[in-house]
């Protein structure tokens, strides 16, 4: 019981980490699924830039930044969740 | 009457530069990774500046009847290449060496252009009024928002691949980082007694940006010029690996990781060594970095 409680209030570290390392995850996406050739946004980034595909590239661009971007809203609005004192303002 | 006057103060300096070099120095010793981190980071400094006196051979020199000699230690390796040869028969030991050249070079490049802007502008955005303060700060949120490999990535597709583009496409994304942090500084500072007392004495505002509020933020500064000389280096090396920096031939690191990927079962070596080289540099920087945020930031404490 005490432990339950004690996780809620030691997650927010722990979230606020797991959204910040979002991006940095996006980025040696890219560089694994070159090695790996295995078949993911990163790759597809990459062979879209060799092929001067540029609507392509604005696109994923687009994408994986509103993925970044959702992840750390969906960070701010657990902040509130598990913290009651933030959910005020 | 003893006179207490006639006592001097332990540490008599004029301007402070002497006892705060050597109280900063007293404190960085203290961490041990920090310090061997410094030493090799001052290897990887000389062997940068003396690589062409260093190398045996020149690093495009091809010998053709050698391509892929394993190293010395796996027993089939010769000691004119002690760390063998690459597929097209160039000496590893020296494409390595001119490697940390360019490695540096795309460090300092990095770090000064992108310092220099980003103090620049987050001087402006800590004394600016609070419309264009905003302004800065969102353009910059917009910046930090994408993946840095990602945006170097298509900065560089959009400018072309060549090892200057890398650098410039590094830059800009490295740069929010300073913004923010000069500008979380300048405004710490500004409520500061002696910044309003050289307002009231009459400092324009450039002198008050420079000469008074400046050399007191640069701690956190120089944290961060360090860590993300390391940045530099990595991002620098992925944008080679995936063919967007350096050209080959070019001896870049991450280059020179790409040109070898082929040979991983059957030549280890080519793929390794360089690997274990933006390993050791990048750790040994990230480890000197640690070490002077330990010693500089406890220090604004201390007073």
């Amino acid at each position: 019981m005490n432990g339950l409680h004690a996780l809620r209030n030691a997650m927010i570290p722990v979230i606020t980490v797991i959204g910040l390392s979002v991006g940095g995850l996006m980025a040696g996406a890219i560089l694994t699924e070159t090695i790996f050739s295995w078949p993911g946004i990163g790759k597809w980034m990459v062979d879209s830039i060799f092929r001067r595909d540029y609507p392509v590239v604005q696109g994923g661009l687009l994408l994986i930044a509103l993925i970044v971007m959702i992840v750390n809203l969906t960070v701010d609005v657990l902040y509130g969740l598990i913290n009651p004192k933030i959910r005020k303002r | 009457m003893v006179d207490v006057t006639s006592t001097a103060p332990e540490e008599e300096v004029g301007p402070g530069r002497p006892g705060r070099l050597r109280e900063f120095w007293r404190y960085f010793r203290e961490n041990r990774g920090a310090v061997i981190g410094l030493y090799i980071f001052a290897l990887f400094l000389f062997v940068a500046i003396f690589a062409p006196l260093i190398s045996p051979y020149d690093p495009s020199q091809q010998f053709r009847a050698y391509a892929l000699t394993p190293p010395i230690w796996s027993g089939e390796g010769v000691w004119q290449f002690p760390l063998g040869t690459d597929p097209l028969g160039r000496d590893m030991l020296s494409r390595l060496i001119s490697g940390a050249r360019f490695s540096f070079f795309v460090g300092v490049v990095v770090v000064v252009v992108s310092a220099t802007g980003g103090i620049l502008v987050g001087l402006i955005a800590g004394f600016a009024p609070g419309w264009l303060d905003t302004l800065i700060m969102r353009v910059m949120d917009v910046i930090l928002a994408f993946p840095s490999l990602l945006l170097a990535l298509v900065l560089v597709a959009i400018l072309g691949p060549s090892l200057l583009n890398a650098m410039v496409a590094i830059a800009v994304v490295q740069q929010p980082h300073y913004v923010r942090l000069t500008r979380a500084a300048v405004l710490n500072e500004r409520g500061k007694d002696y910044v309003v007392s050289a307002r009231v004495a009459g400092a324009g505002y450039l002198r008050l940006m420079f000469v008074t509020v400046l050399p007191n933020c640069l701690a956190p500064i120089i944290v961060q010029a360090a860590l993300s000389f390391s940045s530099a280096i990595l991002d620098a090396a992925a944008l080679g690996f995936l063919g967007m920096g350096a050209q080959p031939p070019t001896p870049e690191w991450g280059t020179m990781l790409a040109e070898a990927r082929e040979f991983i079962l059957r030549a280890p070596w080519v793929v390794t060594q360089p690997g274990i080289a933006i390993l050791v540099a990048v750790l040994a920087i990230n480890l000197m970095g640690d070490g002077l945020r330990d010693a500089l930031d406890p220090k604004l404490k201390r007073s």
